[in-house]
């Protein structure tokens, strides 16, 4: 019914600082009052002109909406509230438990094929196939991931820069600091897959190459969006 | 208390919401229509302080949401916690008693 779009307020709500969870519903209340206003104008009497015209008067201009939400500090988002405890902290909890994660799948897969593996055999080519991928997704696509995630947070909110690159760098010297490997034989007389994972100081600078690559795939795009987006308004 | 940001009612709004809602849950709409017709137009909730209000309330413990879609529409019911009517008695204590002192004042001034 409404033509008016509120998903340019739900930006610049998020922008404000606001939690998503907020922003949204924010966004689906005067959204649902904007109709009900509406309703109620034409009912009373008015055109649909008049009655879109009044309940636009009624909500008022978004930035003076944002300003109201955003002098609520409650209604923040934890990365806009305490950054520092909130870019230190998270990453490396966040790729802890991805990580985490992916090993349970790992053993769950281990136990349901593990019966099997005694009778089938696996080539070595295949198995340096599995292990590379293994490799490749702990090691560089989680990563990857976790880091595209905070950096998607700082834009969202349009934090500054300086709390992407603090959560890209810690993601990246952790991911590039661990040790992953897995090996899967099989055939007589047992066939077995088993892992192994840990964080080493040794081989420093291939930890250092590692993570700053990962953290090039990552800030480089960060970079590029920022800069063809429209000057976010740092609201910390 | 909309757009005219008036000194003296700052946490009127907060009364108005909990006590409002201290009798049924209601949505953000029908919340402001109830407050423009119990007093009979001398007072609105603007959309700009109603909203803001009722999800730091929410934030606080004050109120409960609930989500439904009526008629395509999605309504935000509030209920008021057991906290939620502990502050309401608070404000309610407070306010009577501000009240209270400016009336004694204002009914005195005459006599000084």
């Amino acid at each position: 019914m409404s033509e008016y779009s509120f998903d340019h307020l739900r930006l610049a709500l998020l922008k404000a600082g606001l939690s998503r969870r907020h922003a949204r519903r924010a966004v689906a209340e005067l959204d649902s009052h904007f109709k009900h206003s509406v309703d109620d104008s034409l009912a009373g009497g008015a055109s649909l002109a008049q009655a879109r015209a009044a309940a636009h008067t009624a909500i008022g201009p978004d930035d003076i909406l944002v300003q109201h939400f955003a002098s609520r500090p409650e209604l923040r988002s934890w990365s806009c509230r305490a950054p520092l405890v909130f870019f230190c902290a998270a990453p490396p909890l966040g790729l802890a438990a991805v990580q985490v994660g992916l090993l349970f799948l790992v053993v769950a897969a281990i136990d349901a094929i593990s019966p099997h593996l005694r009778t089938t055999l696996i080539a070595p080519e295949t198995a340096a196939v599995a292990s590379v991928a293994a490799r490749t997704v702990m090691l560089w696509v989680v990563p990857g991931l976790v880091s595209g995630a905070f950096a998607r947070v700082v834009y969202r909110h349009g934090l500054p820069l300086r709390w992407p690159l603090l959560a890209v760098g810690l993601v990246c010297t952790l991911a590039g600091l661990t040790n992953f490997d897995v090996e899967i034989t099989g055939g007589v007389p047992a066939g077995l897959m088993r892992m192994g994972v840990g964080i080493s100081p040794s081989g420093l600078v291939d930890a250092l190459l590692h993570g700053g690559a990962i953290a090039a795939l990552v800030v480089v795009p960060l970079l590029v969006i920022r800069r063809m987006s429209p000057k976010p308004e740092a609201s910390n | 208390m909309e757009r005219r940001s008036n000194p003296m009612m700052a946490g009127v709004p907060e009364l108005l919401i909990l006590r409002l809602l201290a009798e049924r849950e209601m949505y953000g709409y029908e919340l402001a229509r109830s407050v423009r017709v119990l007093t009979e137009d001398a007072l609105s909730l603007g959309e700009g302080v109603l909203y803001p209000a009722l999800h730091a309330l929410e934030a606080r413990r004050l109120l409960r949401s609930r989500s439904a879609r009526v008629d395509g529409r999605v309504r935000v019911y509030y209920t008021i916690t057991s906290r939620g009517k502990q502050r309401l008695t608070k404000l309610t204590t407070e306010w009577r008693a501000v009240t209270g002192t400016v009336d004694a004042v204002l009914g005195g001034a005459g006599h000084v």
